[in-house]
């Protein structure tokens, strides 16, 4: 029996392709290994598409691809948006490039004016809306770290206490993570808590540098 | 086995699409990239295993694809045009890292010491309730590159084997033997996760399969 | 530069422009209507407010604006099959102030790239591709369909009924899931809450963890699922389920840490992992 499986084994692929000779088709008749094999085979194939399209790269990858796309000249009308760009346009005839220099000059004379207006006083530091983690804050943050909130402190008072909190948080449980690594090296639980919490501690550091959280307003 | 469509108008959408990207429509591109990235972030990623080499290849996939938009004149559906890009992305990405993406030669592999027999068929059908997407997706990575790319191209993604023989640059028949091996090779590495599960149980569990 | 005829159009333009700019160009309330084609983007930035963004059946996007502070700017523009929705705060201001409400009447298939800061964003019915990024922003969900990414600093999400894959992360927000019908979910948050309570799929793959905080299962007696429960400094409970177990077992290392074992046929992975949090799991 198995000098034959042996035998067939190679004509295997065709059968499944749907090519079989009638020593194949025989053999099979009566053999239920290869029964098994084929019908394993076959599940195989049947459960494959399931999979198809399963994931997803992060939104940002569009971001690069486009300034790629814009870099190397491929796109050939470059649109802006706003209603501005609506209001403009509509009082304003011109190529998109002369169109790009107008919008400029307006923006540079909208930014004139907004300076010259009286300046609302700093807003004192915003209460914080979760409770306080039980860690030493100052102690939690690096240097750098402090360094970004202070600039964000400055620039958006409202974020900073927010991410101040959130980022001691996960920092303290870096920490702890690290210092439960270090007495228990290979454990591997350990280990997949910490990876978790670097990739928290990525997120709300790509939240804190997003454009709208990190500029004057 | 085509992709499937979401909505009934997104092929309408992609036609539409298609021609403005050809007069280079910056929101065209977008909406192109939106309705691929999936099917080609999948194929790289389950050929890299690494989320910034899948990144930086579906990055160059489409780039190449917005340069070459114009002169796509439709012989084939627009995904397939797509996909052989991303595939020869993917294989020039390997090639220079002088990695083999494709065993193309016919010599068989030799057996593998222990484990299951995998060209030999067994008393039970050991892998009924087995194949299942967590499952697949372990095998997957653990198919060797050699067998995985012919294997997501024909299995997952439903190309035939004359398309693959195109992308791959190889003959059909060599692209049927190589699915025949990474069926073959799937079908072991399953049966070992399914083993691997077990693996805990007592000795008195054996009979309660379902 | 514009041409001579140009500049002087340009020059009728500029006073226009000056007064525009000294007070910023807001309405109290927009209700726009945009047309779109298969599968639309609609991309919003919210800073604080109320969004609820509803599907309906029409091959339009509509949004409803209502503007409650005084120093920010609401705009809905489009750009092809994208509706890119925009509050601005103009100024130095408190936030918190500058409120704008949303809601946006979407096509049932359509593609969410939600910003916002504060508030509330509610999304209903909605099947695509959602994104959805906060700070302290609450996320609730409802029969939404798709491929689901949340992220937030200390908001929290509820979502009930999803179905599709969802992947989510926050630092201190609570994270609720009711009746999922989810063939993939990735949760994390640093020190909140997990509940799940409901089914799985087959198939699916179950991925919770929390650094503290107690992750909470209530499933039916008839879920089939490989678990794998384990708090590294914390405590695993298990009801003894209603069914017998098909296989039990505990790690070698058996402690009051980790729970492993295949519920009925196994179908669904599941994973529940803490650092020093409680895990719970209860049949309904």
């Amino acid at each position: 029996m198995e000098a034959d499986c042996r035998n067939l084994r190679r004509e295997l692929g065709a059968y499944l392709e749907g090519e079989a000779s009638p020593e194949l088709l025989a053999h099979l008749e009566h053999c239920r290994h290869c029964q098994n094999l084929v019908e394993e085979l076959r599940s195989i194939e049947r459960a494959a598409p399931q999979i198809a399209e399963t994931y997803e790269p992060r939104p940002a990858l569009w971001k690069q691809i486009e300034n790629a796309v814009y870099a190397e000249g491929l796109v050939r009308e470059r649109p802006f948006s706003g209603w501005f760009r609506d209001l403009v346009r509509e009082w304003l005839p011109l190529p998109a490039p002369a169109l790009a220099a107008a919008y400029l000059v307006v923006l540079l004379i909208a930014g004139v004016v907004i300076t010259f207006r009286t300046a609302t006083p700093p807003l004192p530091a915003q209460q914080a809306a979760s409770p306080a983690p039980p860690v030493d804050i100052a102690a939690e943050l690096t240097s750098a770290e402090q360094t970004m909130l202070a600039e964000m402190e400055r620039l958006n008072p409202g974020a900073s206490p927010i991410y101040r909190n959130n980022l001691a948080t996960v920092n303290y449980y870096i920490d702890l993570c690290q210092r439960t690594l270090d007495q228990d090296p290979g454990n591997p639980d350990v280990r997949h808590s910490l990876d978790q919490a670097y990739t928290q501690k990525a997120d709300l550091l790509s939240a804190m540098l997003d454009p709208d959280e990190m500029r004057s307003r | 086995m085509s992709p499937s469509r979401r909505a009934p108008s997104a092929g309408l959408a992609e036609a539409e699409a298609i021609a403005r990207a050809q007069r280079g429509d910056a929101a065209a591109f977008e909406q192109l990239y939106r309705l691929h990235k999936r099917r080609v972030y999948s194929l790289c990623l389950r050929m890299t295993s690494n989320t910034a080499e899948a990144e930086d290849l579906t990055q160059e996939a489409f780039l190449q694809l917005f340069r070459k938009i114009a002169t796509f004149r439709g012989e084939s559906a627009f995904s397939t045009w797509l996909h052989r890009l991303s595939v020869n992305v993917v294989l020039m990405h390997f090639r220079r890292k002088s990695l083999p993406v494709t065993s193309l030669e016919e010599a068989s592999e030799p057996d593998e010491e222990g484990g299951p027999r995998k060209d030999f068929g067994g008393p039970d059908n050991l892998l009924a309730g087995s194949v299942d997407r967590v499952n697949l997706e372990r095998a997957i990575e653990r198919l060797p590159r050699g067998y995985r790319m012919v294997f997501l191209l024909h299995d997952v993604e439903g190309y035939e084997h004359n398309e693959i023989a195109e992308m791959l640059g190889c003959s059909v028949g060599n692209s049927k033997s190589q699915l025949h091996k990474a069926r073959l090779k799937m079908r072991g590495l399953l049966q070992e996760q399914r083993a691997a599960r077990y693996k805990e149980e007592g000795p008195a569990n054996s009979s309660s399969r379902r | 530069m514009p041409s001579w005829a140009g500049a002087r159009r340009f020059s009728r333009l500029l006073p226009g422009v000056l007064i525009l700019a000294a007070f910023p160009l807001y309405a109290e309330h927009f209700d726009r209507l945009f047309s779109v084609g298969g599968y639309p983007l609609l991309s919003l930035r919210q800073i604080s407010g109320d969004v609820v963004v509803r599907a309906w059946n029409r091959p339009e996007i509509r949004v409803l604006a209502s503007v409650k502070g005084s120093h920010v700017v609401a705009d809905a523009t489009q750009q092809g099959s994208r509706v890119e929705v925009v509050s601005e705060v103009v100024g130095q201001h408190d936030e918190s102030k500058e409120v704008v409400h949303y809601e946006i009447y979407v096509p049932a298939e359509s593609e969410l790239q939600l910003h916002s800061h504060d508030g509330l964003v509610r999304v209903e019915y909605v099947r695509g591709d959602v994104a959805i990024e906060t700070r302290t922003a609450n996320v609730e969900l409802k029969e939404v369909a798709g491929h689901i990414n949340v992220k937030t600093a200390a908001g929290s999400l509820l979502a009930d009924r999803c179905s599709g894959r969802m992947e989510v992360r926050s630092t201190s927000g609570d994270l609720k899931f009711t009746e999922p019908a989810l063939a993939k979910l990735t949760a994390y948050t640093t020190d909140g809450d997990i509940a799940y309570e409901g089914d799985f799929q087959p198939g699916g793959m179950y991925n919770l963890s929390n650094h503290a905080g107690t992750i909470e299962l209530r499933i039916p007696k008839q879920a089939s699922f490989d678990l794998q429960a384990s708090s590294i400094q914390g405590q695993v409970t298990g009801d003894v389920p209603a069914v017998p177990l098909a296989k039990t077992w505990q790690s070698p290392t058996a402690s009051p840490q980790r729970l492993a074992g295949r519920y009925l046929t196994g179908d669904a992975s599941v994973r529940l992992s803490s650092f020093s949090g409680t895990i719970r799991i209860r049949w309904k």
